[in-house]
């Protein structure tokens, strides 16, 4: 381990863990880049298995999503400290669907396939 | 502000919304200049800039200080349909002094979901250099749903 990096911090959600939190439907953001710039949106997880993931937005903004654009989906949940909990996916727009109504002109469903997924529970710090 | 803001939305409503709420998905590009993110909650906002504390060893600072320009969502709660507001802006990492760290972190926590043992980690951690400031000069407001949320999520009780 390099000595000048961090070495406490929360640890990881089991397999188990992940699947619950999961099907919890949590919340959190999406970002991708932009024209250059990087933007983030709110989304929910819908879904998400192997390595795909299903998240709603319920705005894109002045967003124009891409396919293969490469992205980052991070989502936790945070009832009380200790069971702080979620995960951080990195991977690329894999499509990109709008699922407008009237109520929510600007819905759209992303696929996102991804390539590196980290979690982390506050239920087991270290340090 | 001094920022560009997304159309429709109240400038007044956007500082009032950050003062109030914490939750934050702050973004920032890693080693390869894809985007990156983690979960955090705000510490303040003043002046157009957004205040977190993190660990000064983090992977995040490392990314911080390699590429300033980051994206931020803030959201009024953890509900799908929570109020929420979208910014761009460019991160730097500093030590507080420790009048700073007084004003900014309160011996006791306003959330309750925070206990007093680990607000006292934190101010001690700053004040000892093992925590930092991230402070986030907010340049733009890409996108908000407070024009549509306005009269009912901004001024949810945070969660």
């Amino acid at each position: 381990m390099n000595p000048s990096k961090r070495r406490g911090g929360p640890g990881a959600m089991t397999p188990t863990e992940l699947s619950e939190f999961l099907g919890s439907l949590p919340t959190g953001a999406l970002c991708v880049e932009n024209d250059g710039q990087l933007i983030a949106l709110p989304m929910q997880v819908l879904d998400a298995s192997d390595e795909t993931w299903s998240v709603l937005l319920s705005s894109c903004g002045d967003a124009v999503l891409k396919n293969t654009s490469p992205t980052c989906l991070v989502a936790d949940s945070f009832t009380s400290y200790r069971t702080i909990r979620g995960f951080i996916a990195q991977g690329k727009v894999a499509k990109i669907a709008r699922v407008a109504t009237e109520e929510k002109p600007d819905k759209t469903v992303v696929t996102v396939r991804s390539s590196r997924v980290r979690t982390f529970s506050f239920a087991t710090v270290h340090g | 502000m001094g920022a560009s803001v997304a159309h429709g939305v109240h400038l007044d409503d956007i500082s009032r919304f950050l003062h109030k709420h914490h939750r934050a998905f702050l973004f920032c590009r890693d080693d390869a200049g894809h985007p990156m993110g983690y979960a955090m909650q705000t510490v303040g906002y003043a002046e157009g800039h957004l205040l977190f504390t993190t660990y000064a060893k983090s992977a995040k600072v490392a990314n911080l200080r390699a590429h300033a320009d980051v994206a931020c969502v803030v959201m009024s709660g953890p509900q799908s349909d929570a109020a929420f507001v979208s910014l761009q802006g460019l991160a730097e990492v500093y030590q507080p002094s420790a009048g700073e760290v007084d004003a900014l972190i309160p011996t006791s926590s306003p959330d309750i979901r925070v206990p007093d043992s680990v607000v006292a980690k934190v101010r001690h951690r700053l004040l000892t250099g093992q925590r930092c400031i991230i402070r986030l000069k907010v340049h733009n407001v890409v996108a908000s749903n407070l024009t549509s949320a306005r009269g009912e999520g901004i001024d949810d009780e945070p969660q």
